[in-house]
């Protein structure tokens, strides 16, 4: 717990939390935009509509964003030279706790946030009927699942390498997957495919009747072991981090 | 004044050793064209404007999205060398006039700009010859290539003053990932040209390649935010007391 | 031969808001002198330095170096006959120590054959090819010191050069200090808070304390204040000290201690004699030596001036 406080001591005057609420205004602008001026099917559908685009604004934004959140945790340690130190001091498995918890609230309330901003806009357009619940809730967790696992991912590069460099440009790489794997499939194991995999619902466009049509997924076993994945990476990288950061030698 | 920046840009040169930062540039264009080719390959049905719907999809993304990050990764990377380990006093106190020294790290970050946009047209030609593209290759080409070029030399010095200021690596990052998306936006309003991320992609014809582009405007614009945010840049080398921590 | 100071300050100043790190310094370095800047940690050493280099831009007062102020315009023209070593080396740890100087030689414009002989100068000549981020503190601090050497400068600004060294890297980086002058033509000006070192290598001090310059002279002086003393401790001490004076002496009390410059044997058997004679008695008399460090305290520890 100590650690964990000393975590947010170091990172005071860091403006983290500036930064990570400006890059998820851009989120939250690009919503906006994407949902603006609804028609009366968009308001017939907009609760499920919601959860169809925002795994798939979140698979191109996030692994950038958490790039950046555990660049910046990481980095405090790297400028400051104190890997050496910190690691005498046989805290270094608590250290690595502790940015992991640090990281883990910032990216908890973005997303609380996220889904705050998605309520406040349905009420706002005046979306038919009500968000259902078990959905809704389902998708922030899941939502919140997947960026730990990438957020995972880069916070052990990011200790990993003096040179900032490598995790950014897999950040950068991870959001270009992103993208990729939304135009190819409906699911994917790799972690930067953990917000296709989790997406509850699915678009229908029919190219004669110009409609839209959202529905909730209804999941195969293949796509239900993807999601199952996410979590699997969790572990994963949460793992190869305490062991790498414990081992290493700086 | 010329040998100060000839020695500039020699010096970054060297600093750059060892730093294999270009692969992302070769990497990345890679990744979005072997995608772009498999996604026109698959629609080609819709897509039947050739050299220039093959071009929509390889742009769109790579203009908007990860160029202006890469780029802004790249320039990141130039500062962060003097950011840590105390090297803004050895920085500071080299005998180069401030314009001298900031060039050289211009020049740096153009230089892979211009190979990476140099990369991404290779790219656009090959892929699009193993397509089969039979038709000859888009001589407008040549002009997406300078007007890019020009708008990424502008995101170049927009990037470096932030790097500049900002002494984490990542912020500028963000804000460059940011910028571009936003600047998706501002050309849908019709403003793009206000705007130096934009003047990137709008130079590309990112995803619009039948763009008759305002070349007075382009030009003024890019040339204004290059000087604008290179004079801010030698400003705050010249006035700010860098604390080498 | 000039006699000029190749550093001059001229009330000197800087604050940082409303704290005064340096206040109205006024330094003199003569050339080919190896000035020890010398205080506790704190005192305002590396601001110091760091307005004489142009890293911070003074508050109040004026550099000159070599003769010319130290501003905007003349910046280029001095940094080339300056180096330095400030703070902490400064490296490229993905480099080499021979590619991390190759970039200080470009900047600097002088010739790439100096890198081989300042290599050589600081022992480095082994490890230049090796990555500077595995180089031991030591090493990085003498890749500084090679740094700041390259293109011979005229003046040579070290900042705690011996910091985190060994006591074999401290004498050896001593040494060498000591050397420059004659070897290189070159003027030091080296900052330390440790009074021995300073003793060791230098042949002028200045002292700071919170700001101010307290102390300014040659390290002779210094040690001239360092004199040897006897020390009496006696029943009437009042008239043992009158008497003493009437005999030409100059008399200090400390405690209940008498404080005399130093005597031969022959002068202190005569003392005890004349005191005894007076119905004096004589409990005490020791040799004292107030040292550099009493000195060095009292003129950073509590008000004081020589």
């Amino acid at each position: 717990m100590i650690t964990l406080q000393m975590e947010f001591k170091k990172i005071r005057r860091k403006k983290i939390g500036l930064t990570m609420f400006a890059l998820l205004g851009i989120q939250f602008a690009w919503l906006l935009w994407s949902t603006n001026n609804p028609n009366e099917q968009e308001l017939l559908q907009g609760w499920l509509g919601h959860l169809q685009s925002q795994p798939l604004i979140c698979a191109i934004m996030m692994p950038t964003i958490m790039s950046v959140l555990a660049s910046r945790l990481a980095d405090i340690e790297h400028k400051g030279n104190t890997y050496k130190q910190l690691k005498t001091l046989k805290t270094a498995g608590a250290l690595y706790r502790a940015k992991v918890l640090c990281g883990f609230l910032f990216l908890f309330l973005m997303t609380a946030a996220n889904f705050l901003f998605l309520l406040l806009l349905g009420y706002k357009y005046g979306y038919v009927g009500n968000p259902d619940p078990k959905a809704y809730l389902a998708a922030f967790i899941l939502q919140i699942a997947c960026c730990l696992s990438l957020y995972l991912l880069q916070l052990d590069l990011s200790m990993l390498f003096f040179n900032q460099m490598i995790p950014l440009v897999v950040g950068l790489c991870g959001s270009m997957l992103g993208v990729i794997l939304m135009y190819l499939k409906t699911y994917s194991f790799l972690p930067w495919g953990g917000f296709l995999s989790s997406a509850l619902v699915m678009m229908d466009w029919n190219p004669d009747t110009r409609v839209i049509t959202y529905y909730y997924r209804d999941y195969t076993p293949i796509e239900l072991f993807a999601v199952a994945m996410i979590f699997v990476w969790i572990v994963f990288f949460y793992t190869a981090g305490k062991i790498l950061f414990t081992r290493k030698e700086s | 004044m010329k040998s100060s920046f000839r020695k500039a840009v020699r010096a970054e040169r060297l600093k750059l050793k060892r730093s294999p930062v270009w692969l992302a540039f070769i990497a990345l264009p890679m990744i979005s064209a072997f995608f772009g080719t498999f996604n026109y390959l698959n629609n080609i049905e819709i897509l039947k404007s050739e050299w220039f719907s093959l071009w929509t999809q390889h742009s769109l993304f790579l203009c908007y999205f990860f160029m202006p990050a890469l780029i802004g990764t790249y320039c990141s990377y130039l500062w962060r060398l003097e950011h840590t380990r105390h090297n803004w006093n050895s920085f500071l106190t080299s005998p180069l006039p401030f314009p001298a020294l900031y060039f050289g790290k211009l020049a740096q970050a153009v230089f892979m700009a211009v190979l990476g946009n140099l990369w991404i047209f290779f790219l656009y030609y090959i892929c699009g010859k193993l397509s089969g593209l039979n038709s000859p290759f888009p001589k407008d080409a040549a002009s997406w290539f300078l007007f890019g070029t020009i708008g990424a030399v502008a995101v170049c010095c927009v990037q470096l003053f932030f790097s500049l200021v900002i002494r984490s690596f990542a912020v500028p990052i963000g804000i460059a990932m940011a910028g571009g998306i936003l600047g998706l936006w501002v050309t849908n309003k019709g403003m793009g040209l206000c705007y130096p991320y934009s003047l990137y992609s709008i130079g590309m014809r990112a995803n619009n390649p039948n763009l008759e582009l305002d070349i007075g405007a382009h030009l003024v614009n890019s040339a204004g935010y290059i000087v604008l945010f290179a004079a801010l840049s030698v400003l705050y080398l010249r006035r700010h007391e860098i604390s080498a921590n | 031969m000039s006699t000029q100071n190749l550093v001059e300050t001229h009330n000197l100043t800087k604050e940082y808001g409303k704290v005064r790190c340096v206040d109205s310094v006024n330094m003199r370095v003569a050339p080919g002198a190896v000035y020890g800047f010398l205080g506790p940690n704190g005192a305002g050493k590396s601001t110091t330095l760091k307005m004489i280099l142009g890293l911070a831009k003074p508050t109040a007062g004026d550099i000159t170096l070599f003769g010319t102020p130290v501003n905007e315009k003349n910046r280029i023209g001095l940094l080339k006959q300056t180096g330095s070593l400030i703070e902490s080396p400064s490296y490229y740890g993905h480099l080499t120590g021979e590619e991390n100087l190759q970039i200080i030689q470009t900047l600097k414009g002088c010739s790439e054959k100096d890198i081989d002989k300042v290599l050589k100068i600081v022992r480095l000549d082994e490890a230049r090819k090796k990555l500077v981020n595995h180089y031991s503190l030591g090493m990085k601090q003498r890749l500084g010191l090679a740094a700041a050497l390259l293109g011979f400068p005229k003046l040579l600004i070290l900042d705690e050069p011996t910091n985190g060294l060994d006591p074999a890297g401290i004498q050896e980086m001593r040494n060498l200090i000591r050397s420059l002058p004659e070897a290189y033509g070159m003027t030091i000006l080296v900052s330390s808070h440790l009074l021995s070192e300073i003793d060791q290598m230098a042949d002028h001090v200045g002292i700071i304390r919170k700001g101010e310059l307290v102390y300014q002279d040659s390290l002779e002086s210094l040690h001239a204040h360092a004199r040897e003393q006897i020390a009496l401790r006696v029943s009437h001490t009042a008239i043992a000290a009158d008497l003493l004076r009437q005999n030409g002496m100059e008399v200090s009390q400390e405690e209940d201690y008498l404080l005399l410059p130093m005597l031969d044997d022959k002068q202190v058997a005569a003392l005890c004699r004349q005191l005894i004679s007076q119905n004096v008695s004589l409990y005490r008399i020791e040799k004292r030596e107030k040292s550099l460090e009493d000195i060095f305290l009292s003129l950073t520890g509590k008000e004081s001036s020589l």
